[in-house]
């Protein structure tokens, strides 16, 4: 139960499905105990939650599913530390803390009746995949959708069994690729920016949306000036070290800006304000 | 102003007579002569003379640990318990005007800066200041460089000011007023009054400014080699954060038991060097110049920016305790003067 | 001292000049005359900077780590420092020829502590030192002169090492040994005659007030982990909740892996802020290393420390007398 006093104490939810996405993520499907929790809890695409196990710590993941599809939220988790680690001991039906939503979320409104172009890397599809979702899921607000996204290699793509629904869905094009190649795999080879640039997609009345290892948003954003996307035009989601989600402890702003309230969702105009720390 | 005055000899009973409603928190003197603020018993001594304490009352609020949440069973099925709210209200005595200032400084993070922290909120709320005026300044202070004197008001229910062989009381509040409605306390004659002025006056023009705070906040600056300069020495210890009685980073832990476990929150500091670093190993403040200016900039630049007014109050404790003489007044009058 | 200071200067402008250094590691004014403050000078022009002076307390050696591969580095070492550089190197944290080790004979450094009586505040003051070793105290209240023999720091006055044992060449005389000398484990006879239980009741309420800033860690040039036990996650050796048991194990468990490493510079004591008498731990865990093993800390570049190696001849108290 939740302490609406006491902003630390989370909500208990049950693992109810665990996809084993790649060798070293996964992806957990939650669903709060609480009956009135299921129905009140709402979020946006973009946000995130403080996910803890208990007796070994709390940690920052953005929601990677939609809030069109209710009854559970899900997360994606590569196990780099003590509490990714412990994650993945979890099975089905143990519990877990969630705190949040926190944070702010995609423009989805000001994205209406646009193009949008999805520029994923890795497990930064995860924040991608629950606007995408979402936008799917309202096909007719939105115009042609691109999806750019690639792994290092084959055995870490995430969300591989969603392609298919991306691929068919009306006027939604996939562009898969990953940095080498290997057996069984016979679709595009080479970096990201790179297949951006050779398919070119029109920045005319377009977004762009990126998220992914900070070499791809490198390299990625002089391809997307290229193609006339001005920095309005671009929006990504940062990770920072987060612990409280709330503004408290101090540990995540860059200069007075504080990514848990003011981000994880910036256009890359607010980004070349605020100083290079992040 | 209204004030009282009340003899030395009559603090003990006055003390006393809190206990019986309040828990009463004052200086106290610990191992090696070491001052810090614990609850009183009711035969404790008190220390409310000397110099500012090295410890501030901080800690009465963000404490060095403090429990969240506790939770019985295991991942299979468990149960949380919330901590309970305090139930009594507190007293702190012998609180400095740049420790009560600095209370306000924590209220615009806990209380104003988006969602309420109520576990702070409920301790603010609980507790009432009684303030010391300082006769000296201690060797690191700089009250008055940040607009604050060593017997401001500001944040305080009463004020006591050290006459010799008794204290001059100003009543600042009606929180304050209900601590002395009881027998001890005469009315504050003129002669009092002007004693405790006259006294406050010479504690303050012992502290001329070292720099111009609001000069400060415009000149901070990203790539200045001040940052550098200052960081080639700096260990990266937690001793001037830890004892700054504005300075707030938490982290947020678990301790797990054989039947469950805790999870607390405890002092951190954006002078470690894992502060930033995240699970995978990317670190936005690779080196101790990121945290150095972090520290100033976040004290004396973004703060200001948010709601104007510094996170600092002068109160000298980071200026004694670091080890390599990081002295924040050098540091401040070398970003005013754009120097090194 | 003012000619040793004099001498330090030419030595640091020269060794820059020549190249034969890329930074001097030495001592500057602080920002009030009882302090001074790590000055890493890189340009001979800005050697004037240095100072020497009873308030040169810090163990400069704790930068080596830092500095490696910044270039050849000239050290001022008093005896601890320099042992301390030994430490180091017999560690291989810097490679011998990465360091010039200047040695500066000491006759112990005050506490600055005790230059102003209880209550009194040392804001504004200004300091003399006079020929004779003599400090006049002068502040708005009226002056005071001190002999500077009388407030050392306690470490200094047990100094068995005042004269730095391994230097690339002294600056001076060597020094006159220090007086308590003869009896380095005075400052723990008290607590060793003490039963464990009240040891344990001793350091609960010393440790009650530690904040875990970790100052004392951070001033040790023996403590240079990148990756410090009490901080990994995995696996999590220490809770990082403010309680008197998990600070003592913090504590102890520190002293342990500096036992037969540490050199009793005293910083981890003069670092920390809450005036917890940490070396007085290290010092004992000193006393076991050399009764058991014969081995001081820091003489020999070429040695191993105790605790890092096994020899078939170590004492084992199971097996031999206790």
């Amino acid at each position: 139960m939740s302490d609406a006093g006491n902003l630390y104490v989370p909500n208990l939810a049950v693992i109810d499905r665990i996809v084993e996405e790649t060798w070293d993520t996964r992806t957990f499907r939650a669903v709060f105990t609480d009956a009135g929790m299921r129905e009140r809890f709402s979020y946006h695409p973009g946000q995130f939650q403080e996910v803890s196990v208990f007796g070994v710590g709390e940690a920052t993941f953005c929601l990677a599913s939609s809030p069109t599809r209710t009854g559970y939220v899900e997360f994606s988790a590569k196990k780099v530390g003590a509490l990714t680690s412990a994650l993945h001991e979890l099975s089905e039906g143990e519990t877990v803390g969630i705190r949040g939503p926190y944070g702010n979320w995609f423009p989805y409104d000001m994205m209406q009746g646009k193009n949008l172009l999805f520029v994923g890397g890795g497990i930064g599809m995860a924040p991608l995949r629950s606007l995408l979702n979402f936008c799917l899921d309202r096909r007719g607000d939105y115009g042609h959708i691109d999806i750019f996204y690639g792994a290092r290699t084959p055995g870490d793509l995430c969300y591989t069994k969603e392609f298919e629904a991306w691929r068919s869905a009306p006027d939604t094009s996939l562009y898969l690729t990953v940095d080498k190649g290997g057996p069984g795999w016979e679709g595009k080879v080479g970096v990201v920016p790179a297949y951006v640039r050779e398919i070119a997609p029109a920045s005319r009345n377009a977004v762009a949306i990126t998220c992914g290892p900070p070499i791809m948003i490198k390299f990625t954003l002089p391809e997307l000036g290229k193609l006339g996307f001005s920095d309005e035009q671009i929006i990504t989601t940062l990770e920072m070290k987060m612990k409280c989600g709330v503004g408290k402890c101090g540990r995540c702003n860059i200069g007075h800006t504080y990514v848990c309230l003011d981000g994880p969702v910036f256009t890359y105009a607010q980004l070349r304000k605020l100083p290079p720390e992040f | 102003m209204e004030a009282v005055v009340l003899n030395k000899s009559d603090v003990t009973s006055w003390v006393r007579g809190l206990l019986a409603s309040y828990r009463v928190v004052g200086p106290t003197s610990a191992a090696e002569g070491v001052v810090h603020y614990t609850p009183l018993a009711e035969d404790g001594p008190v220390v409310l003379d000397g110099l500012r304490p090295i410890r501030s009352p901080k800690e009465h609020f963000i404490p060095a640990t403090e429990t969240l949440l506790a939770f019985h069973g295991t991942a299979k099925a468990i149960s949380l318990e919330a901590p309970p709210a305090p139930t009594r209200e507190t007293v702190i005595l012998g609180v400095r005007s740049c420790d009560a200032r600095a209370l306000t400084r924590l209220d615009d993070v806990f209380l104003k800066r988006k969602e309420t922290d109520s576990l702070y909120g409920n301790r603010r709320k609980t507790t009432r200041l009684v303030g010391l005026a300082c006769e000296s300044p201690s060797w690191g202070c700089f009250c008055t460089s940040v607009g604050g004197s060593p017997a401001a008001s500001e944040g305080l229910d009463l004020l006591f000011t050290d006459l010799g062989d008794r204290y001059h009381i100003a009543i600042l509040s009606e929180a304050g007023r209900e601590l002395i409605a009881g027998a001890g306390f005469a009315a504050a004659t003129d002669a009092d009054a002007s004693a405790a002025k006259a006294q406050h006056a010479a504690a303050v023009d012992r502290m001329p400014p070292f720099f111009d705070a609001k000069a400060v906040a415009e000149k901070v600056e990203w790539d200045a080699p001040v940052w550098m300069h200052y960081a080639k020495r700096c260990l990266a210890c937690g001793a001037c954060s830890f004892l700054c009685p504005t300075c707030h980073c938490f982290d947020i832990q678990d301790d797990a038991t054989a039947d469950g476990g805790v999870r607390f929150r405890c002092w951190d500091t954006c002078q470690f060097g894992d502060f930033t670093r995240m699970g995978a190993g990317h670190n936005p403040r690779q080196t101790q110049k990121e945290r150095v200016r972090q520290r100033v900039s976040h004290k004396f630049k973004y703060l200001v920016e948010e709601f104007g007014r510094q996170g600092c109050t002068g109160c000298g404790r980071c200026v004694e305790a670091c080890p390599v003489n990081i002295d924040l007044r050098q540091v401040l009058h070398d970003v005013e003067g754009a120097k090194r | 001292m003012s000619n040793l200071e004099v001498t330090i200067r030419e030595t640091a402008a020269r060794l820059l000049r020549e190249g034969q250094v890329a930074v001097v590691l030495g001592y500057e004014a602080g920002s009030v005359p009882f302090r001074t403050a790590p000055a890493f000078i890189e340009r001979a022009e800005d050697a004037g900077r240095l100072v020497w002076n009873r308030f040169c307390t810090n163990n400069l050696a704790v930068y080596l780590p830092k500095l490696k591969g910044a270039g050849r580095i000239a050290l001022l070492a008093k005896g601890c420092d320099a042992r301390s550089a030994v430490t180091l190197i017999q560690e291989h944290q810097i490679l011998r020829d990465q360091v010039v080790i200047l040695g500066i004979p000491c006759d112990g450094m005050v506490d600055a502590d005790r230059l102003a009586t209880s209550g009194e505040s040392l804001f504004g003051v200004a300091i003399a030192p006079g020929a004779d070793g003599s400090l006049t105290v002068a502040s708005g209240d009226g002056q005071r002169t001190l002999s500077a023999a009388d407030i050392l720091q306690e470490r200094c006055r047990l100094c068995e090492h005042n004269t730095p044992a391994i230097a690339d060449g002294l600056l001076g005389e060597p020094a006159p040994r220090m007086p308590g000398a003869a009896e380095p484990f005075a400052a723990v006879a008290e607590l060793e005659r003490l039963s464990p239980a009240e040891r344990q009741a001793f350091w609960h309420a010393q440790l009650d007030r530690c904040l875990r800033c970790y100052a004392c860690r951070e001033a040790c040039p023996a403590c240079y982990c990148r990756s410090c036990f009490a901080d990994k996650a995995a696996p999590r050796w220490l809770s990082k909740a403010n309680a008197a048991d998990e600070n003592w194990m913090f504590h102890a468990v520190r002293a342990f892996h500096l036992a037969g490493r540490c050199v009793g510079c005293g910083e981890c004591e003069r670092a920390c802020p809450m005036d917890i008498p940490i070396s007085k731990l290290n010092r004992m865990l000193d006393r076991e290393v050399r009764e058991r093993f014969g081995y001081v800390a820091g003489l020999d570049p070429a040695a191993v420390p105790p605790l890092g190696t096994f020899r078939p001849d170590d004492r084992d108290p199971g097996k031999h007398e206790g």
